[in-house]
């Protein structure tokens, strides 16, 4: 408005002047402007940069209608006139061509689509090839065109030779003379067709996302953010199936966005809507608790979402953690009075009305200087942050007081927008974008219910995804181990050195605190046999997935070697001998003498013994806990030192008591089950990989090949190598013959 | 003269005119073969030209019995559906399909196995235990006839006997140093020398052509001429004896407690160690997993590997001292004998029995299995002979001997129906109808095996030598996965409480003059070797947390006590305390 009336009272002044003014004004929110070429003289070189704004179709400064009208004047060119102008109608401009980059991954998709069917054709070949048992070199050849390729060449016989020589020489000419174009009609029809769909698909495509650039709905791009959101889902299941690793990755790539985005959600109510919602606050109750739940919900998506780790820490730890909450975060201490989260607030609510008094002053003199724009503007996007740090606070404080001060400062921020507006369109949207970047905003104005069903979705989905993340990550644990353990040693230049004697770690007895030392080895060699005792193997055998409880189990009494169900003996009619066994060695007695004496001590001493052993040889095998206590460690010394009870059973490692045995319940047997230690460096320490349990991969070798085992004619079919090469042919790489032509 | 003549007959002469007759009786619209001298190649046109039988029994191929694909069968195969990617499931499948291939070819071919196993039947009112030697010899063929004989060797017994692994050939051993071997079919007399010293036990080994004798102090090695190859002096005062042949391994006992395996390819020892049972003085071995069974006097039967110096299983038989033990061929049966006149049969592939309790009337003092699962028992002059005593109880004895002397020891001879005995006497060959494999497989033990055939078998079976570290109670272990159980957990668990940062030998590598000193240098190492016990720390205690989330979470899951865990088996502790 005051530029206006300055305008009005300037007017008297030469035109010159005004016009000046007219174009310092017109620049105020515009680029410099190239001047307007003047005609001076007329000259060859033309610049090409005068030549850019005069010609802009309908919005440029030469019009050809302009230049019809002259012609009207006579009946004779006015047709032209007409044919001019109705070209002119008829023909539109041609849309400005996309930007490069993306004019560019346009062409680069179409491309690629066209690349992938063609190469998609072969598919099948390749799987037929990769899954047959055995494959012969060089290919049979399969072109078959009319007798050509079946000249036969055959030995002629004498008498042939001889009529040959008697018949007069023809002399034969190729009929089929070679073709002068590389291509046929056809070829070169089709060849034009295909180009000519490539380019179609191509403007299609430039067309959509001409289009799709151009909406501005917000719903349309909620949409689409939804829809993106489903596919990573979709996308991410089914890379979890094929490819957990890469699955992972983008897990973790998801979760960063995640994270970004809450570190990103600092405006929670500065959008058109929460404004005025604050501005109704004053006087109506749910606008206020629409806000109050604004706030409550950005915070929800603020806070990260945290793994309740509650259930695999001992409670001990717990306590020492709430206790060590962050004091700095108000959000998260849950210890303070509510006292001193007044207090907190009125302080900060000091400091930000200083800070408004400031800019109140500086905005008074803002108008009349023009050239303290861009200051201006950093202090109003400072202020427009000031209300929102506020903003954060009136959930927790006395919303009224709060809201009835803001308004005032409101008002005076309003003023000074609208005045911007007008003066440059430029800044005003600047502010924009500082506070309604997010999708805060732009749900508010589509409506509350809405906005948090979409939101609640959004969670649920996020809330899926960490869940199958947490599972999927156990699942994981030992392939990434191994991963990790192969690595770790691939990539190791340095040379560890590994600890050699395997019965030193063995603990026999308990020591107090035995160490495992080994002296320095460098031979590559040792970095093999490192694996077998060192982090990496212990890690794998610990994470191996087979569940420890599973192993224990409650019944491992023994059945009495007395009890077994007696299978009832047989007397057998022997004939008695008449010469009695001499034993070889001649040293005993002979046995029958014995026999007497031996059925009156059966059974109590060497069943009594073998139970003994058994039980000796049980009790060795279990594992027995191991005693870490140091007397005096976290206490005050001196003599005397009693070991609190709860810190004794904190440095006891205990193990399971109860193993399963093989030999359990089989009260006359004791199995070593130590005794398969050799054997295990023979086996296979991993499922390899096509298999995914062990009961397939074993399944997999369960039938022998060799010939002494199956019948010969099974054994050759099992041995049969799986490429066969020609010798002294030349092995042509696959041609397109192979694969099936589609019918035109 | 005529014969000879018939046999130089070669393609070149005039072939004979009954053959071309018979050549030319064949219909030949049938049949029209056109002979290549190329090996076939799957896409050129085959030009056999085959009509169909016009009359089938069976609309294709004659169906195979469903029992004998069942014995052939090597199991379930794979789900498809735990198999990675579609082309492996692929290959997996055409796997599968030759694996089903051979069994079906296995079980079809079954029918090329001609020969029978003969039996005798008693009439009614007779029992098979009446018939003598005598008898049988008189009603079987000559060729049969022959392999009921006696040898009377007074001087220098009792003694011992063995059979090669085809049967042909048979070794002697008294006990004051007669050691003799020959073809027992053809009674060809190898070589028969005196060691001049006791023998306690004999062996052959791979072939026909070595074999081993327990004398007084060491095992000699001897060749089929009676030559001695080796003395093996670290096998010391030895008892018993056994060659394991796919392993190569001669496995002996001593006087002292003593097993020892001596790799008679290498001829080195594999394992030696004291069993700490005294004197061994039954031995035998289980064909199926190659481990020695030691019988002992407290009514245990230990089973021994080269691998552990502890018994890989210990297996309370008898509450008597024992006397006799044997495993049958196949190693699906163990027959024990005890000093309280019992025999049982036990089932040796899970260790678990009695399948049979048998009370003799007198101690048996020997027992050996034959490849039929017959059952000769040796008490005293006696040998029984049971039938079908294993699954079955049998009531009486299928065939009866009784020597005039004291029967040292005997052994089924395989492929043939017959049962060696040595006595202290002399050695008695016994017809025992039934007893042998008819069928034999030349490729494994070949009766009728010539020279050459020998020497192939020999290298053969030495390409294919198992090592000693496969020994185990469960042969097939070798094809399972390596899964840690419970107690690897742990020990590993104790490791990582007392693992040391591993040491880094890190030599920095020396640079240009001025740009590193060696105070420079000696901080970088410190500082790689820093970093790696760090990163060890961390790690370590990466794992003891996972370990300790674990436990929790195991524990979380623990089973609610329920109703019927009181009908559970109590505890040992609990059952102490009662």
């Amino acid at each position: 408005m005051k530029d206006k009336s300055a305008l009005r009272d300037r007017f008297t002044k030469t035109s010159k002047k005004r016009s000046q003014l007219v174009n310092d004004v017109l620049n105020l929110n515009k680029k410099p402007q190239l001047k307007k070429p003047s005609r001076t003289e007329p000259a060859l070189q033309i610049s090409e940069f005068n030549l850019v704004k005069s010609i802009t179709g309908t919005q440029g400064v030469v019009h050809v209608n302009d230049l019809t009208k002259v012609l009207k004047k006579r009946a004779k060119h006015v047709e032209i006139g007409n044919k001019v102008s109705k070209a002119q109608h008829d023909t539109k401009t041609l849309p400005k061509p996309l930007e490069k980059s993306r004019a560019d991954r346009i062409r680069r998709t179409v491309a690629f689509e066209g690349v992938k069917k063609q190469l998609d054709r072969w598919d099948a070949v390749v799987t037929s090839n990769r899954a047959s048992n055995q494959l012969s070199f060089p290919l049979p050849n399969v072109k078959l065109e009319d007798n050509k390729n079946f000249t036969e060449f055959r030995l002629k016989t004498d008498l042939q030779k001889e009529l040959e020589e008697l018949e007069p020489k023809v002399e034969i000419f190729n009929l089929e003379n070679e073709p002068k174009y590389s291509l046929t009609m056809q070829e070169m029809i089709e060849r034009r067709k295909e180009m000519a769909k490539v380019r179609a698909v191509q403007s299609y495509k430039e067309a959509k996302a001409r289009r799709q650039s151009k909406i501005k709905s917000k719903k349309y791009h909620r949409i689409q953010r939804r829809e993106k959101i489903k596919q990573q889902m979709k996308e991410f299941e089914l890379l979890q199936k094929t490819n957990p690793e890469e699955a992972l990755k983008k897990l973790e790539e998801i979760e960063k966005v995640r994270a970004m985005e809450r570190a990103d959600l600092r405006h929670r109510s500065t959008g058109k809507w929460a404004r005025n919602k604050q501005v109704q606050a004053k006087y109506d109750k749910e606008s206020r608790q629409a806000l109050a739940q604004q706030l409550t919900l950005s915070r929800e998506l603020t806070q990260k979402l945290k793994v309740d780790e509650s259930e695999s820490e001992p409670e001990e730890e717990i306590k020492v953690d709430t206790g060590n909450a962050n004091r700095n975060n108000p959000w998260t201490d849950l210890n303070k009075t509510p006292n001193e989260i007044e207090e907190f607030v009125s302080g900060y609510r000091k400091f930000w009305e200083n800070k408004d008094k400031e800019i109140e002053e500086f905005s008074k003199d803002d108008d009349k200087n023009v050239s303290s724009f861009d200051q201006h503007k950093i202090t109003n996007n400072d202020f427009v942050e000031a209300n929102i740090n506020k903003d954060h606070d009136i959930a927790e404080d006395n919303p009224k007081l709060q809201i009835k001060k803001q308004n005032v400062k409101e008002e005076n921020n309003f003023q000074q927008k609208k005045s911007m507006k007008r003066g440059s369109k430029h800044t005003s949207r600047k502010i924009k974008v500082g506070t309604s970047n997010w999708e805060i905003d732009c749900v508010g104005e589509s409506g509350d219910d809405n906005e948090i069903t979409t939101r609640d979705i959004k969670i649920d989905l996020k809330k899926k995804l960490r869940k199958k993340y947490e599972t999927f990550k156990k699942e994981l644990q030992q392939e990434e181990t191994n991963n990790k353990s192969k690595q770790a040693t691939r990539k190791k230049k340095l040379q560890v050195k590994p600890i050699k004697n395997v019965s030193a770690l063995k603990l026999h007895v308990i020591p107090t605190r035995p160490v495992v030392k080994e002296p320095l080895l460098e031979s590559y060699g040792n970095i093999l046999q490192k694996d077998k005792n060192g982090l990496d193997a212990l890690e794998t055998i610990l994470k191996s997935n087979e569940p420890v409880t599973k192993e224990l189990h409650k019944n491992t009494a023994n059945i009495d070697p007395n009890d077994i169900a007696k299978v009832k003996p047989i007397s057998l009619n022997t004939e008695v001998p008449d010469l009695l066994a001499v034993d070889l060695d001649d040293e005993e007695e002979n046995a029958d003498q014995n026999v007497d004496m031996l059925e009156a001590f059966k059974d109590d001493d060497i069943i009594a013994e073998f139970e003994k052993d058994k039980r000796a040889e049980i009790d060795k095998d279990k594992p027995k806990d191991i005693n870490l206590t140091l007397p005096g460690w976290g206490s005050w010394g001196g003599t005397g030192i009693k070991l609190s009870k709860r810190k004794r059973g904190r440095f006891i490692v205990k193990f399971p008591k109860k193993f399963k045995r093989r030999d359990d319940n089989k009260g006359n047997l004791i199995i070593n089950e130590k005794a398969n230690k050799n054997i295990k460096p023979h086996m296979v320490s991993e499922v390899p990989f096509p298999f995914k349990k062990t009961k397939d991969f074993e399944a997999s070798v369960r039938a022998p090949i060799g010939n002494t085992f199956v019948p010969e004619t099974a054994f050759r079919k099992m041995i049969r190598p799986p490429v066969l090469t020609k010798m002294g042919t030349v092995i042509e790489p696959m041609t397109e013959d192979i694969l099936l032509k589609k019918k035109k | 003269m005529k014969e000879k003549m018939a046999k130089v007959t070669r393609y070149f002469n005039e072939e004979p005119k009954v053959k071309k007759k018979a050549f030319k009786t064949k219909n030949k619209s049938t049949i029209t073969y056109k002979v290549r001298n190329k090996p076939m190649r799957h896409h050129e046109i085959k030009q056999v030209k085959k009509i169909p039988n016009p009359a089938p029994k069976y609309p294709g191929r004659a169906p195979i019995n469903e029992k004998l694909l069942e014995k052939h069968s090597r199991g379930e195969g794979i789900d498809k559906s735990g198999v990675r990617t579609g082309i492996h499931k692929r290959k997996q499948e055409l796997k599968e399909k030759n694996f089903k291939f051979a069994n079906e070819q296995a079980a079809r071919v079954e029918i090329l196995l001609t020969e029978g196993s003969g039996l005798l039947e008693a009439d009614a009112g007779e029992t098979t235990t009446q018939f003598t030697q005598k008898q049988i010899m008189d009603n079987v063929d000559i060729s049969a006839a022959t392999k009921h004989f006696e040898l009377r060797l007074k001087d220098f017994g009792p003694y011992r006997m063995r059979y090669t692994r085809n049967g042909r050939h048979l070794l002697l051993g008294g006990k004051l140093g007669h050691v003799a071997g020959f073809d027992w079919i053809t009674k060809k007399l190898h070589f028969e020398i005196n060691v001049m010293e006791s023998v306690h036990d004999i062996c052959w080994l791979h072939i026909e052509t070595m074999l081993a004798v327990a004398q007084k102090n060491w095992v000699y090695v001897y060749d089929n001429q009676g030559i001695e190859l080796h003395c093996l002096k670290k096998l010391n005062k030895v008892s018993r004896m056994e060659f394991l042949p796919y392993h190569f391994l001669l496995a002996t006992a001593s006087d002292e407690g003593y097993l020892s395996w001596l790799d008679i390819s290498i001829g080195q020892i594999v394992a030696q160690y004291n069993t700490k049972l005294g004197k061994l003085n039954m031995l035998t071995q289980n064909p199926n997993n190659a481990v020695l069974c030691v019988g002992g006097s407290k009514g245990v039967v230990t089973m021994w590997a080269p691998n552990t110096r502890d018994p890989l299983a210990k297996m309370l038989c008898h509450k008597t001292a024992m006397t006799a033990l044997h495993v049958d061929p196949k190693g699906l049966y163990m027959a024990t004998a005890a000093a309280d006149r019992t025999l049982k049969i036990w089932d040796i592939r899970k260790l678990h029995g009695p399948m049979q309790v048998y009370e003799l009337k007198s101690v048996a003092s020997n027992v050996a299995f034959s490849q039929k699962n017959m059952l000769a028992i040796g008490m005293g002059n006696i040998v029984e002979v049971y039938k079908d005593c294993c699954e079955t109880s049998a009531e009486r004895a299928y065939l009866r001997h009784r020597l005039n002397n004291t029967i040292g020891n005997f052994h089924f001879c395989p492929y043939e129906d017959v049962l060696g005995v040595a006595s202290a006497h002399g050695f008695t060959s016994l017809l025992v109808p039934g007893a042998g494999e008819p069928n034999f497989d030349a490729f494994e033990a070949n009766p009728f095996q010539t020279k050459t055939q020998r020497q192939e078998a020999e290298v053969k079976a030495l390409l294919e030598k198992i090592q000693p570290d496969l020994i185990t109670l469960d042969p097939t272990k070798i094809a399972e996965v390596d899964i840690p159980t419970l107690q690897d957990k742990i020990e590993a668990k104790r490791k990582l409480l007392f693992l040391k940062p591993q040491k880094v030998s890190y030599e920095p590598r020396k640079k240009a003059k001025g740009k590193g000193g060696s105070v420079k240098m000696a901080q970088n190492k410190k500082i790689v070797q820093e970093e790696s016990k760090r990163e060890f720390v961390k790690k370590m205690k990466k794992i003891g947390t996972q370990i300790q989330k674990e436990k929790n979470n195991s524990q979380n899951k623990a089973k609610p006590p329920s109703v019927l865990d009181r009908f559970l088996p109590k505890e040992p502790s609990q059952k102490l305390k009662k």
